[in-house]
């Protein structure tokens, strides 16, 4: 997930240089390009870690962190009642299938920066975080949509015949075959968008909202005064450990919650 | 019950009687059924009348598409008729809730279904744990299904994924008795189950069955299952039309039409032969028969005085020892037990007459030697005595369509 938090920084370097939003932001390219010099120059190592520890301090930075997270987390737990909903919707009525899963992945192609901002003018959004949730949101609904149609799809045909067969009435054979069978891939689902979430939550920053987009945001306009590399750098570093840590808690939760008849 | 490996079908004891009328109550009763599919003009299943006899295992048999799934599904409103009426135990359920009326009903299909993520005991626990049954309660019931299926106690906490075919069937099977339902359908239970497996599943189930005494809907398209599990035979054609409903020895001997007659194929005869047993005919006893103590030419006045080419020598306890032909004798042995070829094998009363036949065709002598349980000669079963029993039975099935010809089955 490291590679794939990397390239959803690229994917954000270029959909912000297509949209020339915002100046200079196509130089983030340049930053991380600059990655070799930075490891083999060993001063500009510890220049790193010492704006890590002393200029900006390791608190500070797990707060920006912590409200990343919470960014992802919020705007998960609401994109998962509805894309679950949604899907077992689908699953029941399939002629909606088209429609559902057709607008999900349009959501999915609005560049990001654009989705972020366009909810600026609403009154009730504005600047902020709530425009960023709202806009996280949509874009996990097409992963976990997709999974849990998929999920419920899979589920063995004879087993939910013979369910039903045995008086289960519609709902019981949901919660208690169908959902728990189709779990597994619903996480999956569920996985996938939280960690797209990590990387592109970065872009809140641009629209007044919170997380460790600030310090990518700090170091482009500083660019290329001192202290402006080492800003950017820790930006994605703590953005990356953030979506390492969710996916080992996503494979926890996997371990803990799939049936040990499924393993 | 065991399976002789002789007898490719062999119904449980008692199980069929060849001449009983019996006519059971009536446990479920389709009336005037019909399914028609959305888009289709043609039903699927016409008008179909059916009473399933209380007690017994019906077998719906029939080419593939003759509906006899879809009837099946029809009882425990899998499939909502389009129009008809279904009485289950005296109750019009058409219309009731299809939930609580398939909790009442145990339902066994050939991909079984069991739930993958539920251990073996919460598979079984199914229905019970549906109708809200204590803890306590459940638990004993399963450890009772375990059992009953011959089903190791340790299973209990297993799942799916680890067990056989046959065990996940009986399992299956154990999960349809879980309430202890009155009805059970079973839609080609053994039909996904290597031949040797499912012989044995079938005769496991069929001992269970005359403990159990369950009203069995079984669907199968194999002619020879219908005839080793059925107490009743419904032929089905075209949209579930009944070509013939009867007992499966009379089918066998008298099958109404062409279609029935196609349909069980060749060999029905030869598959008549399983219903009937030594016990229960009369076997020849006019066989030339001598004691071991005989001298040589007595014997051979036996045998002379006799239209047969062959005479039997019964040692000093009365069981065969000995076939002894004209040559043999021409030679005056001084014991006869020690010319001629040896009986090798005997025929126990309560074989089949398809045991009888395989046997007669083994021996030397062309004739079956029967005993009783301790070995004591009985008589002797031949050709001559096998074709009058089918004769006798193919009469007996015809004289009773003729004197049956308006109530004979649902035709």
């Amino acid at each position: 997930m490291v590679a794939a938090a990397s390239i959803w920084y690229l994917f954000i370097a270029d959909t912000a240089a297509d949209n020339d939003v915002v100046g200079g932001v196509a130089d983030l390219a340049n930053g991380i390009g600059e990655l070799p010099a930075l490891v083999s120059d060993t001063s500009a190592y510890s220049s790193f870690w010492d704006f890590v520890v002393d200029d900006e301090g390791l608190g500070t930075i797990l707060g920006h962190t912590w409200d990343h997270a919470q960014l992802v987390g919020t705007s998960m737990f609401f994109a998962v009642l509805i894309a679950t909903a949604l899907g077992i919707l689908v699953h029941r009525v399939k002629a909606l299938a088209g429609i559902v899963v057709g607008i999900s992945s349009i959501l999915l192609t609005i560049p990001s920066l654009a989705l972020f901002s366009i909810f600026i003018p609403v009154s009730w959004i504005g600047i902020g975080d709530r425009g960023p949730l709202i806009a996280l949101g949509l874009y996990s609904i097409l992963p976990i949509l997709r999974n849990t149609v998929t999920g419920l799809e899979e589920v063995d045909a004879a087993v939910v015949e013979s369910a039903k067969g045995m008086g289960f009435s519609a709902f019981q054979r949901l919660r208690r075959i169908e959902l728990p069978l189709a779990w597994p891939v619903i996480l999956t689902g569920i996985r996938v968008a939280a960690l797209l979430n990590v990387g592109i939550a970065a872009i809140a920053v641009l629209v007044g909202g919170s997380g460790l987009g600030v310090y990518i945001n700090d170091g482009l306009t500083r660019y290329p005064n001192p202290g402006s590399v080492e800003r950017m750098w820790t930006g994605v570093v703590f953005t990356i450990l953030l979506a390492l840590i969710l996916d080992l808690i996503f494979t926890l939760i996997r371990k803990f919650t799939t049936p040990s008849g499924l393993r | 019950m065991t399976s002789t490996a002789s007898s490719p079908i062999d119904p449980a004891p008692n199980q069929h009687s060849a001449t009983g009328v019996e006519k059971p109550a009536t446990m479920i009763s389709l009336q005037g059924v019909t399914k028609t599919y959305d888009g289709s003009v043609i039903p699927a299943v016409d008008s179909l009348n059916l009473d399933i006899p209380e007690g017994e295992i019906l077998v719906l048999v029939g080419p593939s598409g003759c509906g006899k799934s879809t009837t099946l599904r029809l009882i425990n409103r899998m499939i909502e008729p389009t129009s008809g009426r279904i009485i289950f135990d005296g109750e019009d359920v058409t219309s009731v809730n299809p939930d609580l009326l398939r909790r009442r009903i145990g339902y066994v299909i050939q991909q079984i279904g069991l739930f993958p993520h539920q251990t073996i005991a919460q598979n079984i626990a199914t229905v019970p744990r549906l109708l809200g049954w204590d803890k306590a309660k459940i638990n004993a019931r399963v450890t009772e299904l375990l059992d009953v299926m011959g089903l190791p106690n340790d299973f209990k906490d297993r799942y799916p994924k680890e067990l056989s075919g046959g065990q996940a069937q009986r399992v299956g099977v154990a999960r349809a008795l879980g309430s202890d339902p009155a009805v059970l359908l079973m839609d080609e239970p053994f039909g996904a189950i290597d031949p040797i497996t499912r012989d044995r599943l079938q005769n496991e189930f069929l001992r269970l069955q005359s403990e159990l005494k369950k009203t069995i809907v079984f669907v199968t398209h194999d002619i020879d299952e219908a005839i080793k599990m059925g107490d009743r035979i419904a032929i089905l054609g075209e949209q579930s039309r009944i070509a013939q409903f009867d007992t499966p020895e009379r089918i066998l001997a008298y099958p109404i039409d062409d279609f029935v007659a196609d349909f069980i194929g060749s060999g029905s005869t030869l598959k008549g032969l399983n219903f009937e047993r030594v016990r229960d005919i009369d076997i020849s006893t006019s066989f030339p028969v001598v004691s071991h103590d005989t001298s040589a030419t007595e014997a051979k006045t036996v045998l002379d005085a006799s239209p047969e080419r062959s005479l039997l020598v019964l040692d000093a306890k009365s069981h065969p020892a000995r076939w002894l032909n004209d040559k043999d004798l021409a030679a005056t042995p001084a014991d006869l037990l020690a010319a001629g070829v040896e009986v090798t094998s005997t025929l126990p009363m309560h074989a089949t007459l398809h045991d009888a036949l395989e046997e007669l065709l083994m021996s030397n002598a062309g004739q079956a030697t029967v005993v009783d349980n301790s070995g004591v000669y009985q008589g002797i079963v031949d050709i001559e005595v096998l074709a009058d029993v089918l004769k006798g039975m193919r009469a007996a099935a015809r004289r009773h369509y003729e004197v049956h010809v308006d109530s004979a089955g649902q035709s």
